[in-house]
């Protein structure tokens, strides 16, 4: 074993770890290890072909390196500079990103409710956005095997949507703002349930990966999990992956695509540790991210031929909104999103396409302080004033549809970064229907926070999650990729990430990148 | 200096919050611990790093009226914090596109506020009183701010982009948590009492205070 294999074993509990050669022709090399990569990963390698996992981040060690500090955190975060631009900037780095083995699961707060099967059928249902090229069905088995794997809690039988199987754990205990989301739902008539959260409630033996332990109601997802109840990617699919004999290099920032005279990728180049490094692949599985992967396709000009790489960018309507409470909430406790309700998933009577989802939240201090400095804009004695109410302060949120757009997209701008590679540009402009749906949202919650009895109410309008930069679709002048994931353009190359999706589905995205990307790699194999 | 006879930060309701005893304790994590400590033991360099003197003083100005820390024995340097992550050449991962990139927008805000203090009240904004400074701040944060000098450069965004750094600082420093009650940090080996008005034993507990201060700024409480 090489050293390198040999820190990677020992930090994931493995007696021995593959290791390739860079002139070993792999079968898969797949960039990125978020949702999108190491699933499909750990599926390939369990097929017996022969995968390299390239990770620009490195290998964190939770239990020992994770500190519950906010700050000392922000390493989870893709912190490299992206320029935001349009009437709705979008904010990156802890709001949108992920960096790291895990990618952004390592700081996602786990929420993960299943999408619907209209959310799938925008487009037939509503006149408005996009279908999906795979129906909802074809995702059932994978939603089920991917709660299973990776232990999703959550009520059965859920309220919402069609019937499914119980969820393989009970549900998590409730915090202060879930109850208090509760009170207010209550009161309006409108249905609540514990929401599905990927975090063990009680310990549960990963299938294949082994004993989780239960999750201690630290509240502190956002940044990194120190005891592994989350089912970030490092403790799931990136072991599975592993044990299957895959390779993982972290530390791995790849930068260039070389491409023979046939269109194919050749090789993959990329830097660690200062060195410029080959990998040759039969095969690219490109999962870095709606950012990243765009923009490495438009770095080395790929699979762009039809001019639709990095457009579609799509984000959902995230809308919080935060009260002060007489009860002591202490919202750095228990899993933050603890409650959800989907009633408003097609609101009566609205003047707008798609609905959105209602969930509480828990909110770390930096967080919040920076929100109110941001969004209420509240400086001097107002502002430290406030902030002694921090204990009483309680959230909810919605996620809630957004149309694509060709004009809002990523593009390269003329500064470069500290690799001399052209930075991001993300241009965002709400449209009239995120706009219209933002809006009502902001009526639901209000009601919500003021029947739970919330004082000095205010609204933070918000867009997050980064999808649709190289959707999938039939039609080949308007997408980046098929149904299966595979470029129109370039014969092996595949995109499994947030960025294929066609609409952002009124769910959390995380369950349908993991579950597409189960899908991918069975599409995949089943052609070879 | 900035006169801080005008301090109007009241005391803190967790004013018997032992927050050091917590950090002590086994409830806090070593890589918790370590965080924490590397932060509280930083101190700014004579010279600044990336900003010119002139320009640190007009940021440390504008720190103590967006953040006051009249209240603390001990305040944290925010504008010096600012000044090593731009030396560092760290970010948050995004800015405004409609900025230039950090050091060059904060640099010539200073320059521009300072500017904006001769104009309007002939002095420089670092020996403006607070409540000039503060007009000048409210000014800055709508966005009406003139002069050649903010051409390309939204005073309204950075402003906000320099108060959240700041607000950010202060609150993930010990002397913010403990000014707000945070126990979070604490989190082993877990937290049993989640619900409303539930606490764990050893989370604070507000206390009544008694606000009223002499012109030095000393406490008299409890
Ligand atoms: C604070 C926060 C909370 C969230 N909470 C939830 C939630 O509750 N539920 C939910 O479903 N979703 C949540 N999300 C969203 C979720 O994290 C993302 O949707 C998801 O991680 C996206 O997966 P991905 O595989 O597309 O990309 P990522 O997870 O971003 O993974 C991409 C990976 O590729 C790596 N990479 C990028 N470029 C390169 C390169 N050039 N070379 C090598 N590697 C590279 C990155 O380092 C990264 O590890 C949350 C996000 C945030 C920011
Ligand atoms: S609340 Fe649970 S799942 Fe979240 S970080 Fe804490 S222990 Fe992990």
């Amino acid at each position: 074993m090489s050293s390198d294999a040999r820190v990677i074993a020992s930090r994931y509990g493995l007696g021995e770890t593959r290791a390739f050669g860079h002139d070993d022709v792999v079968d898969a090399l797949v960039i990125g290890t978020g949702p999108g990569g190491a699933p499909l990963a750990a599926r390939l390698a369990a097929a017996g072909l022969s995968v390299v996992m390239l990770e620009a981040g490195r290998a964190w060690d939770p239990g020992t390196e994770f500190a519950t500090d906010e700050a000392a955190q922000h390493g989870l975060f893709w912190n490299d500079e992206r320029i935001s631009a349009g009437t709705n900037p979008i904010a990156f780095g802890r709001n949108n990103s992920g960096y790291g083995v895990g990618g952004g699961s390592l700081h996602y707060t786990a929420y993960v409710p299943r999408p619907q099967p209209d959310d799938f059928r925008l487009r037939s249902g509503t006149g408005e956005g996009v279908d999906w090229p795979i129906a909802h069905d074809e995702l059932l088995p994978y939603f089920d095997e991917v709660e299973r794997t990776i232990g999703v809690s959550g009520p059965s039988p859920y309220p919402w949507g069609p019937p499914r199987p119980d969820y393989p754990l009970p549900p998590l205990p409730r915090n202060g703002a879930a109850q208090l989301m509760a009170r207010g739902c209550d009161e309006l008539d409108i249905r609540t349930a514990s929401a599905p959260n990927a975090a063990l409630s009680v310990p549960y033996d990963r299938p294949g990966i082994g004993p989780g332990r239960a999750c201690t109601n630290r509240g502190f997802c956002q940044a990194g999990c120190s005891t592994g109840a989350k089912g970030s990617m490092d403790v799931t699919y990136i072991p599975l992956a592993l044990r299957a004999g895959a390779e993982l290099r972290p530390g791995s920032h790849a930068t260039l695509f070389e491409v023979d005279g046939r269109g194919h990728i050749s090789g993959v180049v990329y830097s660690r540790d200062g060195r410029e490094l080959r990998q040759r692949a039969h095969h690219v599985f490109l999962c870095a991210g709606a950012i990243e992967t765009p923009r490495l396709m438009l770095l080395n000009r790929l699979g762009n031929r039809n001019d639709q790489v990095g457009r579609h960018f799509m984000a959902h309507v995230g809308l919080q909104l935060w009260g002060t409470f007489d009860e002591d909430v202490r919202p750095y406790k228990g899993i933050p999103g603890g409650l959800i309700s989907e009633d408003t998933h097609r609101p009566a009577g609205a003047n707008f396409a798609g609905g959105y989802l209602v969930q509480s939240i828990g909110i770390m201090p930096v967080t919040y302080a920076g929100q109110l400095a941001r969004g209420r804009g509240l400086w001097g004695p107002a502002l430290r004033e406030h902030m002694r109410r921090y204990v009483n302060a309680a959230g909810i949120n919605v996620l809630g549809e957004c149309l694509p757009s060709p004009d809002n997209r990523v593009e390269l701008s003329g500064e470069t970064d500290v690799r001399r590679l052209p930075k991001p540009v993300i241009s965002f402009d709400a449209g009239p229907n995120e706009r219209a749906l933002a809006a009502h949202a902001e009526r639901t919650l209000r009601a919500i926070w003021d029947a739970a009895g919330a004082r000095d109410v205010w609204s933070f309008p918000r867009f997050a999650h980064t999808a649709g930069t190289c959707r999938m679709g039939t039609d080949r002048d308007t997408s980046v990729v098929d149904a299966d994931g595979r470029s129109h353009e370039v014969p092996n190359l595949t995109i499994s990430d947030n960025s294929t999706f066609p609409s952002v589905l009124a769910a959390n995205p995380s369950l349908t990148i993991m579950a597409l990307s189960l899908r991918t790699a069975d599409r995949h194999l089943a052609r070879r | 200096m900035v006169d801080t006879t005008t301090a109007r930060v009241p005391r803190s309701p967790y004013a018997t919050f032992d927050l050091d005893g917590l950090l002590a304790s086994d409830h806090v994590s070593a890589a918790t611990r370590r965080a924490l400590a590397e932060r509280r033991a930083i101190t700014a360099p004579p010279v600044p790093r990336v900003l010119s003197v002139p320009q640190m003083r007009v940021l440390r100005a504008v720190a103590i009226r967006l953040v006051p820390q009249d209240d603390q024995e001990d305040p944290v340097d925010l504008a010096d914090r600012i000044d090593a992550r731009l030396a560092a050449r760290e970010g948050d991962g995004w800015r405004y596109g409609a900025l230039p990139p950090d050091a060059e927008a904060i640099g010539t805000a200073m320059v521009n506020l300072d500017q904006s203090g001769w104009e309007r009240f002939s002095a420089g904004f670092a020996d403006l009183p607070p409540e000039r400074q503060d007009e000048i701040l409210a000014a800055m944060q709508r966005g009406e701010m003139e002069g050649q000098g903010w051409e390309g450069l939204s005073p309204a965004l950075i402003f906000e982009e320099l108060l959240v750094e700041m607000v950010e600082t202060f609150y993930a420093g010990s002397r913010g948590q403990r000014d707000i009650g945070y126990a979070g940090m604490a989190d082993l080996p877990g937290w049993d009492h989640i619900g409303l008005d539930e606490r764990d034993l050893r989370e604070p507990i507000r206390v009544q205070i008694d606000n009223r201060q002499d012109r030095t700024g000393q406490l008299t409480g409890e």
